[in-house]
């Protein structure tokens, strides 16, 4: 087991992602030159097996085929587990821009099509607090982990992963970074029986009332149980309101 | 002369035996970016081209509906049945994704979401069914080609594709008023069109890859044989029940049915409404911000309730752009070289260019460049330069580390006809510029290029693929530096960021206002002295004024009020609609617009109550976020103001 320091890169090499050609790996530009980022890098305080975690992240990228999202349930457990940080330290961009700049790029780009410049800039370097969609790729890994596992287990980490559209709604936001509301929010949206979310209709309309009702009644300080509570009894409302074309 | 229009009965396919060639559909579709930023540039591109010569901007909404089932009404009127017949034949014959998804989707119970682009003050569909000219025969009949003249945007024509890209039934529908209609056209003008392989249906028959949705009397007209545009009252109440319906002003309505983000053709991850307003609204503002911010262009959006206006008013907001506007608007008359943050700096250079071969056009003329230095806190896109033309859309955003500089600005070169300040009009240099770099850009309009275009080479004088290069290159890089460091660099002075730098105020939210536009006290003082939820309703009271003071008398004054639902982070969730506005004043007017309250004062009424409502809501649980944190607020406001002599 061999503990590499993590480095973190500054501010300032934002401006390296100017490079398409590095963006969609053509013309064999698949890393940057360590002399290119050597002026942005600092050292962090901490530590990972990245070795592992390379090895866990090229298994994944063979056995799923290029861009689909399915590769994230596994990515985010090998992330999770091989990165271990305080939330504190995990809140430093900086770190999770240089594991997708320097060391990972190719996983970057196995995962995401290249559908534009802009686009492609936000799964290298994280550009705002969304999780889902303005955070690098590592970074999103890692806190939808972080905010799903429970005592280690990943269980609801591969869940969530199941639907895009619920990990955009609840994880862009600000209710979303309450552990207890994400997991209530999945424990009623998710119905283990048929192992499948609620439509995207229904998760659309079940947490944006969540939302609103959390400017009413203090949602943050409640436990999971009783904030599951409320997002079932939301759902229940949603769906009764579609069904009477409400 | 166009027949008497009859209703489209069914989707029409031309029949055709099962040996003869096969067609995968739109040949575009993988020639350009399938991305959400590109359908939104090519669509708004060509529509801004498509604008009246007057002075008068371009209209474009974009609106996205969302249905869970469509109505039978809609149904019938698309002749949905037939068009499903003919896209669930053809997904059959499709290689890769695309129709196949998109027909699962639908099966599982997949929203349909229908975008339509509504333009004001555009030509309209114009043309016949048979020329080869007009827009007709580029966007409906042979979409792909090109029937604009040189130096528009869209001169490849290659936008009109990626509406049927951006289909997941590959089909488009238009309803087109006409600035100038030929004889025996009444408009409106409705058509529809679908390409999709070319396909065989369960009784076998096999069809060609082109659909249409028209009129079937064209079917007997030997020079058609297919169907035609229906147009007049036939075309208005098809349309209405389309909900296709339109303004009867000049331009066009063009539907896109079945609307998916082109870049998710397997529809794994499609946007919601929310984040395809973000696209349109970042990309709209990126690209588009010279034609906006000169009045040419104004977009609105309400994707699925997500209303947003990007506007001359509003283009300014954008942080991401909002350097650039002052830097361009404000580079007339500006110094050679730059001082500190928020200081504007213009040169004109002279370009020079090639005449073209089939007669002489000039052969150079002045460019404008123009830099601003950036404050400390802005940080989006430092460091570039907007490059671009009369079309009034940003072809590219060139690094200028990409030419050795890594100062802090933002950057414009305007060409050809963008040249100009505002009170002037292009010279015969000008629009020759315009011409000869609107046939260096590619398709995708994202560049300037002389090497491997051949139109280009063929239409001007040799040399003029280095005169692409050199603008690019050699002479950016060498204006760009007088620009920067000017007089400094020859007298040996250095420029000391760290000591030149003020800290930027918080109000002017990242662009320069203090040159051209001097701060204002806000225009209106108002107060909610009360807001309650009664019967299921929020209701408002309160009172506003305008607050001009001076020598002037208020002759008449109006604000427009919006009430607005509210997350838990304070962003806003969605517009409450407004039902109704009553106020204290006999000289006034309170009413709803379109779900928003509207005071009018038509004399200077002083301070006016008002008692503002909203539409009744179905519950009021907070705990089920059923009613929540409300803002009212204040969204438009016009003073109108009378000299008094003293």
């Amino acid at each position: 087991m061999t503990q590499t320091k993590l480095m973190r890169l500054n501010h300032e090499a934002r401006q390296l992602l100017d490079d398409k050609a590095f963006l969609n790996g053509g013309e064999g530009r698949v890393y940057f030159d360590e002399t290119e980022l050597e002026q942005y890098t600092q050292p962090t305080d901490h530590t990972a097996d990245l070795d592992i975690l390379e090895d866990r992240l090229r298994k994944i990228v063979e056995d799923h085929d290029e861009y689909a999202g399915e590769m994230d349930k596994e990515a985010a457990v090998a992330v999770h587990e091989e990165i271990d940080l305080t939330r504190s330290a995990a809140s430093d961009s900086g770190m999770w821009n240089d594991l997708a700049m320097r060391r990972f790029p190719w996983f970057v780009r196995h995962r995401w099509r290249y559908e534009s410049e802009t686009g492609m800039k936000k799964k290298f370097w994280t550009y705002g607090a969304a999780l889902d969609s303005a955070s690098s790729t590592f970074e999103r890994l890692w806190w939808i982990a972080e905010l799903t596992q429970e005592d280690g287990c990943y269980k609801n980490t591969r869940k969530v992963f199941e639907s895009r559209r619920f990990c955009f709604m609840m994880f862009d936001t600000q209710i979303g970074r309450y552990k207890p509301a994400a997991l209530a929010c999945l424990d009623a949206l998710y119905d283990d029986e048929g192992e499948s979310f609620a439509s995207n209709e229904v998760i659309d309309a079940t947490i944006k009332r969540l939302r609103r009702a959390g400017t009413t009644i203090p949602l943050e300080g409640r436990t999971k149980t009783e904030l599951t509570d409320i997002v079932q009894s939301i759902r229940a409302d949603v769906e009764s309101n579609t069904e009477a074309g409400l | 002369m166009p027949s008497e229009s009859a209703r489209p009965e069914d989707w029409w396919f031309k029949e055709q035996p099962p040996g003869q060639s096969h067609s995968p559909g739109l040949l575009q579709k993988k020639t350009l970016d399938r991305s959400l930023e590109t359908f939104v540039k090519e669509v708004l591109q060509n529509i801004n081209d498509a604008g009246l010569d007057n002075d008068s901007p371009v209209e474009v909404t974009f609106r996205l509906l969302e249905f869970d089932e469509p109505s039978e009404v809609f149904k019938n009127a698309i002749c949905w049945d037939s068009l499903l017949e003919h896209v669930r034949a053809a997904k059959e014959e499709q290689d890769g994704p695309g129709l196949d998804d998109y027909i699962d989707y639908l099966d599982d119970g997949g929203t349909l979401r229908l975008l339509i682009a509504e333009e004001k003050n555009t030509s309209g569909i114009q043309g016949d069914e048979v020329s080869t000219e007009g827009d007709y025969a580029a966007l409906v009949r042979d979409p792909g080609s090109s029937n604009k003249s040189g130096d528009t945007g869209g001169r490849h024509g290659l936008g009109s594709s990626v509406l049927w890209v951006a289909s997941g039934l590959q089909t488009v529908l238009f309803n087109s008023y006409l600035d100038e209609e030929l004889s025996g056209q009444e408009s409106p003008r409705l058509v529809g069109r679908s390409f999709v392989p070319t396909h065989a249906t369960s009784d076998g028959q096999w069809y060609d890859n082109e659909g249409w949705f028209g009129s079937p009397t064209g079917i007997e007209n030997p020079d058609l044989e297919r169907p035609e545009s229906v147009w007049g009252d036939v075309a208005e109440g098809l349309a209405e029940e389309l909900s296709l319906n339109r303004p009867g002003e000049a331009g066009t309505s063009t539907m896109v049915v079945g609307f998916r983000d082109p870049s998710d053709p397997s529809m794994e991850e499609q946007p919601s409404p929310a984040e395809i307003a973000d696209t349109f609204e970042e990309t709209t503002a990126d690209y588009f911000w010279p034609a906006i911010s000169r009045g040419e262009l104004e977009v609105h959006l309400n994707m699925a309730g997500d209303v947003r206006h990007i506007t001359d008013e509003t283009i300014r907001d954008h942080e991401r752009v909002a350097p650039f506007i002052a830097c361009y608007e404000n580079r007339e008359g500006a110094a050679d070289s730059l001082n500190g943050p928020g200081s504007v700096a213009n040169i004109e250079f002279e370009y020079e260019i090639q005449s073209r071969k089939d007669s002489e056009t000039p052969a150079s003329g002045p460019v404008s460049l123009a830099a601003r230095r950036a404050y400390p806190g802005e940080e989006e896109r430092v460091g570039e330069i907007a490059l671009f033309r009369g079309s009034g859309m940003v072809v590219q955003y060139k690094p200028g580390h990409h030419l050795g500089f890594s100062e802090k600005f933002h950057g414009v070169l305007a060409c050809g006809n963008a040249r100009p300040g505002m009170e002037d009009e292009p010279t015969d240099e000008d629009s020759a510029i315009d011409k000869f770099l609107a046939m260096a850009e590619p398709p995708a309009h994202d560049d300037w290029i002389g090497e491997k275009n051949d139109e280009l080479k063929g239409t001007y004088e040799s040399g003029c693929v280095k005169c692409i290069k050199r603008l690019k290159k050699q002479l950016l890089r060498k204006h760009l530096s007088k620009l920067l460091y000017g007089a400094r660099e020859s007298t040996g002075q250095s420029y000391r960021p760290s000591r030149d730098i003020v800290p930027k105020i918080a109000r002017s939210n990242g662009r320069e206002t203090s040159r051209s536009t001097p701060s204002l006290a806000a225009p209106f003082d108002w107060e909610v002295t009360d807001s309650t939820v009664d019967r299921n309703r929020w209701t408002f009271r309160g009172w506003i004024e305008p607050t001009i003071n001076g020598s002037n008398r208020v002759a008449e004054w109006s604000v427009i009020v919006e009430m607005a639902a509210m997350f838990e982070d304070n962003r806003e969730a969605s517009k409450i609609p407004v039902d109704e506005v009553r106020i204290d004043s006999a000289s006034s007017d309170g009413r709803v617009d379109d779900g928003r309250g509207v005071i009018k004062a038509t004399e200077d009424s002083g301070r006016i109550w008002f008692d503002i409502r909203s539409k009744v809501f179905a519950d009021r649980d907070p705990r089920l976020g059923d009613v929540g944190e409300t803002k009212f607020k204040i969204v438009d406001g016009s003073i109108t103001v009378e000299e008094v002599s003293s």
